[in-house]
């Protein structure tokens, strides 16, 4: 990230994804500042989910053409691992569960692997206590094992302190309102605009137009059938809304 | 099977010939410096004679010996578990004594330098004393360390090294040894009641609660060096002990033994935990007999972590006697290249409403074989018992074996046994997962790894489940990928 | 009267080489040949060691010969079960009557003889189909394996021959009939093969004449599931309880192949069952089903294997054991992932229902796994009828009593329901019916 003001945080170009051999993403492009929150809009099916595994280099997804540009750098020959410490974070739409690894263990582990250095206990303690409270989660939460018999927005919520606590460069959001209920919808909110920043970006990707009653995005792109069918600003969240996909559907044939 | 000649004299005739000469004919002293005596290599009943009269024991003890030794000598090698590595056992090329220092040893400062050196590369913080209730810490087969809290003497508990017990509680050792576990049970607990040295007496007397955990070190560091320690431990009705053993032991290059005997006595009421990590050098053969009885409303809980060794066989049991008792086995094996750990438990229900649960989870790499080996049994009139037994295992690579060989037998209607067992590797979605928060592919299995064993870990006291996590990131490092 | 056990062939072995000898006379050579080279084996193999488990809970030496010699098959069936009187083929694709382990008759619905589907006595195929047979039988006996294995390849009067051609699919079961009396040795082989691409169903309804009858049988079977075959066996036995039985089933399924085994066990005072399932191709599915209920003084001994060599495939078995007065179960059962066994889906389970206190019940689910990649589980419980069951059932207005057949029915119909063939299915109820009317 040379020139900070003007290289895009993310750039993807004509990506064309594979998942066990089925093309689900066919020649997508996207293009999101520093600073800029976008919203890809979709339904089910639609390739929303694979555009965040590709960005965070999920194995079983095979990118067979095109490009990701992430901070000036094609990331295509990163780990995962190496994307999350460049800044990368994603929150899951299915969050994984881990057995007998406890909330806290697996924070600072994380903390640690970002940052590159161990943070003092002494520092992350507050940390951790200051973002507990952004998001309204009680204390007993850091004993537990992550996201085992969580409820669906526990295990939102746990994604969001993650996010808290990584400070990402881009933030990706699968899916994150779905199964929120709206009080929960206001905190995710809450600390999704909290981390909006002019060096930081974020990607908002959602079924409905919900979530963005709280995040106002700048950009809303509609998926459909693996490709960005529709770009345009806020206002086109709520005509998604109130005349559904269909529309476009048409359009596109 | 040796070059040896082995003069295999039976029972008290055979020891006739070993008359009042003996030290002057044999010597105890070794030239070998740092020990002050060692055995010659092979078992004998001259061996047994000599060790036993060398501690100066009583006479029924050096029959008990001498009769156990008959019973080794004869007992065939089991014909399951590791046949292979069993036989392979060369008996006659074990020392089966050595003594490390003169004296014991009354407080830290007397433990002899060298002894000192081997405990600091393993890590044994000298801080940990002071939380500890006190420390006997074996070297090779004479504690040579022992120290007691007064408040604990005061409280009439008895925390002594085997021998010790022998001479000062000759009547309650000799009530009890071998009452639990018998020279005949098997052949390794033979060969230990034959030439047992070391190990720990305990004695907790009527309502007294330990708060604070009883430990003991052992090492084994000479080669070619057998350790037969026999730990008795009794807790009289209604009181309540934790007694943890750590093993960590050099590697050396050729094979060595380890057969300890552990008996233990839950009077009513009681609670013992007996807590072990083994993580022997991996030429070690680690073939222990661990054994409770769990009389009316007692609690016995093993938790048993097994790390090093070549081969372990070891399947702490529980013989629930009394109505309503308790049994809670709870176990850890993680075998790598080359190991074998063939591990499980025991749990005989023989009163009413007695219940047990079984935990055994397993990991196994590099083409490490773990198996998990149990035996329930319900035995008519143990009638409301209860029993669970899980056993997890994982497997890090397609070279790695794992077997589950349970065994129940319920002989009563009116019981409930629940067994339900997984083999599975670490899942694809969680190292996703674990690698999207900046994880590598190391950190993240070491991770899961170590979640997959939490339910033993969290049973551990602090310094222990820090070790325990820090052995397996170090058996983890760079193996994976 | 002294059998000595211990050297138990030393009076009747002449007399088993002669029937061995004689049996082989009608033979083709080969044959003949193979019966030999068994009774060899049988001779020169030893006991099976108690030690080793799968014989730590039934003695080997009740099911040496002893003094019995082998029953010359009676040639006269008795009475025909319902599923065999249907002469218009409306339930059953076919059938065949069985005594003393030889096939007496077998009839095939017309339309499916055209299709060259055989159904016959093992011996006279061997003469009328040796490049069927030949190739096959005896191929999945385990070479090291099981004496009394020997002894039926050795001995056996007669046994099922059952061949579905290839891409042949039968919509209906054929039923084997199967009674035995007397109480001597009775031998028997089968042979099922289900060819590529075929789809069939085949059950086997083993009865005895009479309550006092008490062979001692020793059965030995053999099941090839061809690459993406379909086949569905069921063994249902309700032998009287004096019958000592032995069966030796070796299933071998490959690719894309289904195997689904429904075994039955109520009859027989000691019975000691081995099933073997080999699964050496990707894509199969083999599931194994089987329910035991025993009573008064039975003793039921079931061991099963399930052998992915090969991975990629999925197995799964169920087996349900109800064990009432002083009756006694033992389950052992192997889930084996060999080093080839890449993405083997394997489960076991198995329930036991204690309904006395006399009664018991041993489980051992194994699990011997050598790769990683795989998914597999086991599941055992044992108890009692759950107390809370049969209190709800009584808020409900139905008597203890009553509330406990319902219990018991309703653990054991799942397995039941597959069952194929209706009347059969109906009179595996009505036995279970009757047993519990005994023992609740």
């Amino acid at each position: 990230m040379s020139d900070e003001t003007n290289t895009p945080v993310l750039e993807v170009s004509d990506l064309h994804v594979s998942v066990g051999g089925k093309e689900i993403l066919k020649g997508l492009n996207l293009t999101v500042g520093a600073g800029e929150t976008h919203a890809i809009m979709g339904r089910n099916g639609s390739g929303k989910s694979t555009l965040s595994a590709a960005i965070m280099g999920n194995p079983r997804y095979e990118i067979t053409s095109g490009t990701i540009v992430y901070g000036g750098q094609d990331i295509a020959e990163l780990a995962v691992h190496e994307r999350a410490r460049a800044g990368v974070f994603l929150s899951f739409q299915y969050p994984v569960a881990l057995p007998g690894v406890s909330v806290v263990n697996f924070l600072r582990q994380a903390v640690r692997a970002v940052r590159g250095d161990d943070v003092p206990i002494k520092a992350f303690r507050p940390l951790v206590k200051e973002n507990l409270k952004i998001l309204d989660i009680p204390q007993t939460f850091m004993t537990r094992y992550v996201n085992d018999g969580f409820s669906g927005g526990e295990k939102k919520r746990l994604e969001m302190l993650q996010m808290l606590m990584l400070q990402p460069t881009l933030a990706i959001l699968d899916e994150t309102d779905s199964g929120l209920d709206i009080d929960a919808l206001k905190v995710v909110s809450t600390a999704i605009n909290g981390l909006r920043s002019e060096k930081r970006a974020q990607l908002v990707i959602t079924h409905y137009q919900r979530i963005l009653q709280y995040v106002t995005p700048d950009h809303v792109h509609v998926l459909l059938d693996g490709q960005i069918v529709k770009s345009g600003g806020p206002d086109l969240a709520h005509e998604l809304e109130k005349h559904g996909y269909e529309w476009l559907e048409k359009d596109a044939a | 099977m040796s070059d040896t000649t082995v003069d295999r004299p039976k029972g008290a005739a055979g020891t006739a010939g070993l008359g009042d000469d003996y030290d002057t004919k044999y010597g105890f002293h070794d030239d070998e410096s740092a020990y002050d005596f060692k055995s010659k290599k092979g078992v004998d009943h001259e061996v047994v004679e000599m060790i036993s009269r060398y501690k100066k024991e009583p006479d029924w003890m050096r029959e008990v010996r001498h009769n156990a030794l008959d019973v080794f000598l004869s007992k065939p090698m089991p014909t399951w578990g590791s046949t292979e590595l069993l036989n392979s056992i060369d008996f006659e090329n074990i020392h089966y004594y050595v003594r490390a220092s003169e004296r014991q040893a009354q407080d830290w400062d007397d433990v002899p330098e060298s002894v000192k050196n081997t405990f600091e590369k393993l890590g044994i913080p000298e801080a940990e004393r002071k939380f500890l209730a006190g420390v006997t810490a074996q070297y090779e087969s004479e504690v040579v360390y022992h120290s007691l809290r007064e408040d604990l003497e005061k409280l009439g508990v008895i925390f002594t090294d085997m021998d010790t017990g022998l001479r000062e509680y000759e009547d309650v050792v000799r009530e009890h040894f071998t009452s639990v576990i018998p020279a005949e049970d098997n052949k390794f607990a033979a060969l230990n009641t034959a030439v047992w040295s070391g190990g720990s007496f305990v004695y907790v007397p009527k309502g007294v609660e330990v708060a604070i955990p009883l430990q003991a070190y052992f090492r084994i560091n000479t080669e070619n060096m057998g350790q037969f320690e026999r730990t008795l431990i009794i807790a009289d009705e209604g009181s309540k002990v934790h007694y943890i053993e750590g093993c960590t032991a050099p590697t050396y290059s050729s094979d060595s033994l380890h057969s300890a005997v552990v008996e233990l006595i839950a009077r009513p009421g009681s609670t013992i935990r007996y807590t072990t990590i083994q993580n022997w050098s991996k030429n070690v053969y680690n073939l222990v007999t661990k054994r409770a009885i769990a009389e009316a409303g007692s609690r016995v809980e093993w938790i048993d972590g097994n790390l090093g060794s070549k081969l372990t066989m070891k399947y702490p049991a529980v013989y629930l006697v009394g109505e309503g008792a308790h049994a809670e086995i709870l176990s850890v094996a993680f075998s790598s290249s080359d190991q074998h750990q063939d591990a499980g438990s025991k749990v005989i229900h023989a009163a009413p409403r007695t219940t047990s649960v079984i935990t055994s989870k397993s990991i196994s790499k590099d083409g490490g074989r773990g198996t998990y080996r149990g035996l329930v049994k319900v035995h008519e009139g143990a009638e409301g018992s209860k029993v669970n037994v899980k056993c997890d295992a994982l497997l890090l690579d397609d070279r790695s074996r794992s077997d589950t060989y349970p065994t129940m037998e319920v002989d009563d209607e009116a019981v409930s046994i629940e067994h339900e067992a997984t083999v599975s590797k670490v899942g694809e979605e969680q190292l996703y997962y674990l690698m999207s928060r900046g994880l590598d592919q190391d950190a993240a299995t070491t991770l899961i790894v170590n979640g997959f064993i939490e339910p033993f870990t969290k049973e551990l006291p602090m310094e222990y489940a820090v070790e325990l996590n820090r052995l397996i990131q170090l058996e983890m490092e760079g193996a994976i990928g | 009267m002294s059998t000595d056990h211990m050297n138990v062939d030393a009076g009747p072995e002449t007399s088993l080489r002669d029937v061995v000898t004689t049996r082989g006379g009608n033979d083709p050579a080969w044959l003949a040949t193979a019966r030999q080279d068994a009774l060899s084996a049988y001779e020169a193999s030893s006991l099976p060691d108690r030690v080793q488990h799968l014989w730590r809970y039934t003695d080997p030496q009740r099911f040496l010969p002893g003094e019995r010699t082998p029953t010359t098959p009676d040639s006269h069936f008795g009475d025909l079960p319902a599923d065999c009187q249907d002469a218009t083929y409306e339930h059953v694709a076919g059938y065949a009557l069985a005594r003393d382990g030889r096939v007496l008759r077998s009839a095939l619905d017309p339309l499916i003889a055209d299709k060259k589907v055989v159904l016959t006595d093992l011996c006279t195929a061997a003469r009328e189909h040796e490049d069927l047979v030949r190739p096959r039988l005896f191929s999945l006996l385990d070479a090291g394996g099981d004496k009394f294995e020997q002894l039926s390849a050795a001995t056996f009067a007669g046994g099922t021959f059952f061949h579905v051609p290839r891409n042949v699919t039968i919509d209906r079961p054929f039923v084997v009939a199967h009674r035995v009396g007397g109480d001597g040795l009775i031998a028997s082989r089968s042979l099922l093969v289900a060819g590529e691409g075929s789809e069939a169903t085949i059950v086997f309804d083993l009865t005895s004449v009479g309550d006092d009858d008490a062979p001692l049988r020793h059965e030995g079977l053999e099941i090839h599931v061809e690459p993406g075959a379909r086949l569905h066996v069921a063994f249902v036995q309700a032998c009287g309880k004096r019958v000592t039985h032995a069966p030796v089933i070796r299933c071998r399924v490959e690719r894309d192949a289904a195997l689904e085994t429904v075994s039955v066990a109520l009859g027989g005072a000691l019975v000691k069952s081995l099933q073997t399932t080999e699964l050496v191709g990707k894509g199969s599915d083999v599931r194994v089903l089987g329910i035991v209920f025993a009573n008064g003084r039975q003793h039921i001994d079931h061991h099963t294997l399930q052998d992915h060599v090969i991975g990629r495939n999925t197995s799964n078995l169920d087996y349900r054991t109800v064990v009432a007065d002083r009756a006694r179960s033992s389950y052992t059962g192997n889930l084996r992932i060999g080093l080839d066994g890449v993405g083997a889906d394997a489960h076991q389970s198995n329930h036991n229902m204690l309904l006395s206190k006399k009664a018991r019940a041993d489980t051992i689910p194994e699990l011997e796994i050598l790769t990683n990649d795989v998914t597999c589980s086991h599941a055992a419980a044992c108890g009692p009828i759950d107390e809370e069951m049969i209190t709800f059932c009584q808020s409900r207005g139905i008597s203890p009593r009553d509330a406990r057949t319902l219990i018991v029915t309703g653990f054991l119909e799942p397995i039941v329901e597959r069952v194929p063939g209706q009347q059969l299915r109906e009179r595996v109820r009505s036995a279970v019916a009757d047993r519990l009317d005994r023992v609740v």
